[in-house]
């Protein structure tokens, strides 16, 4: 591998008179891109862009001033900045719809992590009876369309006299179906030794799941808790139904409440820019975990 | 983990007990629910909780933007308890992209708000009217009142023959004009503007259209267009010209389907045609939305397009603000303009206890009296009731769109809330995509409309 300078060359490699660098008994490694990788280089390059691009041009717009939104062709320099589409936010009940978004999201992820992983747990490593109908009965759950639900699930909550409170919010979003099914394929995986040596050494049951079970099931748990988060974050029907004054909303719903007749596209864009941004931080922090969750669960035993 | 275990456990029962303790720490009763607690506490009047649900429409107690948009209809919330003391009004805000469903949420569920505000393309008087849901304010009613109504809105209020819609506001559409780009074009005179009522034939607009037609750098592609026709969103501007041409959806008594007549046929293959015939508006209308359609014409991309006189604010913040007049939309040969007329207004939705049903119908009848109405002036429209007194007499444009106001057609506007959105555009796409011709499609819209007048 040819390098510009010593320096640059793995302290665990040599180098040689011409500055390339190579392993002890392995002669000189030279890379090679093949044609064929550097095409897919290039297309997933300008894929990435072109995903990219609406989300550059959503914050870009948030500080500009409205009219530059509908501009065609579209406004993309850097000049001409404003604050006033987030003094115009700020203005508004936005911090208060904030602290309720993230009251629901981390109550839910909580609440997604503790009690559906003790789920995960029992469907995974314990025999009890009507265990697989229970258990797809769950699974069935997440083929169910959550506007299905809306009407009898608002009609318990409003009978339970819950309606615009932070319970409204968080009883119906604690448990999902999605982390219970997640939860139980990882859980499957660990070896029944592991559970026999804890039990031998006189773990409670209580132990076992907290002491043994949980730090092996970190990666699922992580995942179960963003996804949780997320989901939580971005909701919008359930918190429009559940919710009566201004004060409980929660922030996809309260800006939406802010929009007029008119479009104020700075003010959307503005909002739009401060929603995205926890859930952006979330991703870039956690984005391993993300890939993860993808393929959990796809592969039995 | 230890550590890491004592404090999820300890954020989780915090926010448990936050959640507990924090039931509802709102706004929620309004202005006039607050200065009920101090009734309660003397118990000398005994509550009446009224739900009033409203959509975003002026931020302000007078409308005037300096507020929140629920502060005007908490006023007067307020005022009304000062009348009523056993009020207690609360007043919630919806939003415009799931207001309807969380209505029909609560309908579904059996417990609607007492009054929600609506308008006839939301089609809510027709689709509640017909489930039985609402309450009829026909004994509600003076001869006073129906005197104070012009018979567009007399006829927007109605589901069958009883109505069902306390009428607040009223606001109509004209043909909005780029008259930059007429200038531009020398074709200024191929516009109605020296007629009293602005209006015009079907062909006068295909050619004034076509005048504005045109290629700013010499192309052979135009660059600017002399109309616009859209299939996404708003779609009742796209069936208009069946209405000029002398037809209708339905007829006068509502109880039949008439969209399959020759007139409104005609009428609307001339929409058709002026996209896909004449090429005076921009390719892929099956894609377009009318919020494309609006960015087109603030960009001076369209020279004509539909709409209502709130475009008049937004062209003034335009990237580059022009010069806009509004003239009628364009009739077919022999008939008188008809414009989309659109009546804005609340509903009572079904009361248990008499006492409570006379009460909400008297806040009703409080918001839409002739006084308050005239705060509809913030928002661009006209109040419903006559004795407003013309609010925009120093406005030329607002004047004008008052007089056109006299040919809005509310059987038209009313039977739009007979088939979903979804569909009417959906029928609309497959046209200008040439999947379906304009007979079968208004075929497949006649079918929906008999099956929900029967």
């Amino acid at each position: 591998m040819l390098f510009s300078s010593s320096e640059q060359c793995p302290k665990i490699w040599n180098i040689d008179g011409d500055n390339r660098c190579y392993k002890e008994g392995e002669g000189l490694v030279i890379l090679r891109i093949k044609g064929y990788q550097l095409v897919s280089f290039i297309i997933l390059s300008i894929a990435a862009l072109a995903l990219l691009f609406p989300f550059y041009w959503m914050v870009l717009q948030s500080f500009k001033p409205p009219t530059s939104a509908i501009q065609t062709p579209p406004d993309l320099s850097w000049g001409g900045f404003t604050l006033d589409n987030f003094k115009k936010l700020l203005d508004g009940n936005i911090w208060v719809w904030t602290s309720n978004s993230l009251i629901v999201a981390i109550s839910g992820m909580l609440g997604n992590v503790i009690l559906c992983s003790m789920a995960g747990y029992a469907f995974a490593k314990k025999q009890f009876p009507g265990k697989r109908i229970l258990f797809w009965a769950i699974v069935s759950i997440m083929m169910t369309s959550t506007q299905i639900i809306m009407v009898p699930l608002f009609m318990q909550i409003r009978d339970m006299g819950l309606l615009n409170t932070y319970w409204a919010l968080l009883l119906p979003i604690l448990v999902s179906p999605l982390a219970v099914f997640l939860s139980k394929q990882f859980m499957q995986t660990i070896p029944e030794d592991l559970l026999e040596a804890a039990r031998m050494d006189g773990c409670s049951e209580w132990r076992t799941y907290w002491n043994i079970i949980v730090p092996v099931s970190m990666p699922v748990l992580a995942i179960v808790g963003i996804f949780g988060f997320i989901t939580q974050w971005n909701d919008f029907l359930w918190p429009l139904l559940a919710t009566e004054s201004r004060n409980m909303r929660t922030l996809q719903v309260g800006l939406a409440s802010m929009q007029l007749q008119n479009v104020d596209y700075g003010l959307v864009l503005a909002g739009a820019t401060w929603t995205m941004a926890p859930i952006v931080i979330l991703f870039v922090a956690f984005q391993r975990f993300f890939v993860k969750g993808l393929t959990i669960g796809a592969v039995k035993g | 983990m230890r550590k890491l275990s004592i404090i999820l456990a300890t954020v989780f029962i915090f926010g448990m007990i936050m959640s507990a303790c924090a039931k509802d720490n709102s706004d929620k009763g309004s202005t006039a629910s607050q200065s009920s607690e101090g009734a309660k506490e003397t118990g000398k009047v005994s509550e009446i909780p009224i739900k009033l649900w409203i959509y975003p429409m002026m931020n302000g107690i007078n409308g005037d933007g300096n507020g929140n948009p629920d502060d005007w209809a908490k006023e007067y919330a307020r005022q009304f308890k000062e009348q009523y003391p056993q009020a207690n009004i609360s007043v919630e805000l919806l939003d415009w992209s799931g207001g309807t469903e969380k209505i029909d949420v609560g309908v579904a569920a059996g417990s609607p708000p007492d009054l929600v505000y609506t308008i006839n393309n939301f089609g809510g008087v027709t689709k509640y009217g017909k489930m039985g849901v609402l309450e009829p304010i026909d004994e509600f009613l003076t001869q006073a009142d129906w005197d104070d109504y012009s018979e567009a809105v007399k006829g927007a209020i109605k589901y069958k023959d009883q109505a069902y819609m306390w009428p607040w506001l009223k606001m109509v559409s004209a043909v909005a004009v780029n008259m930059d780009l007429f200038k531009e074009r020398n074709a200024t005179d191929l516009l109605p503007t020296s007629r009293e009522l602005r209006d015009w034939s079907l062909d006068e607009y295909l050619k004034a259209a076509q005048a504005t037609t045109f290629n700013r750098s010499g192309g052979s592609k135009p660059d600017v267009y002399g109309t616009v026709v859209w299939g996404k969103d708003a779609p009742f501007y796209m069936y208009l010209n069946g209405l000029t041409n002398g037809g209708n959806i339905v007829n006068p008594n509502f109880d039949q389907s008439t969209i399959t007549d020759k007139a409104f046929a005609d009428g609307l293959q001339f929409t058709i045609d002026l996209a896909n015939k004449h090429k005076v508006a921009p390719p892929g209308g099956a894609g377009i939305s009318a919020m494309n359609a609006k960015e087109m014409f603030l960009n001076q991309q369209i020279a004509m397009m539909p709409d209502a006189p709130f475009l008049l604010e937004e062209v003034k913040k335009a990237p580059k603000p022009f010069e806009i007049a509004f003239v009628a939309p364009p009739h077919g040969e022999g008939q008188e303009t008809a414009a989309w007329n659109n009546v804005g207004g609340f509903i009572v939705f079904k009361q248990k206890e008499e006492e409570k049903k006379k009460l909400v119908m008297e806040f009703a009848r409080f918001i839409t009296n002739a006084e308050n109405s005239k705060i509809v002036k913030q928002i661009g429209t006209f109040p419903a009731r006559n004795s407003s007194g013309n609010l925009y007499s120093d406005d030329p444009v607002m004047t004008y769109f008052d007089a056109l106001s006299n040919y809005g057609n509310s059987v038209f506007s009313r039977a739009f809330g007979l088939v979903s959105v979804g569909d009417w555009e959906k029928e609309i796409q497959a046209i200008l995509t040439g999947g379906k011709t304009v007979g079968e499609s208004l075929d497949s819209l006649d079918k929906l409309i008999k099956e929900k007048l029967q």
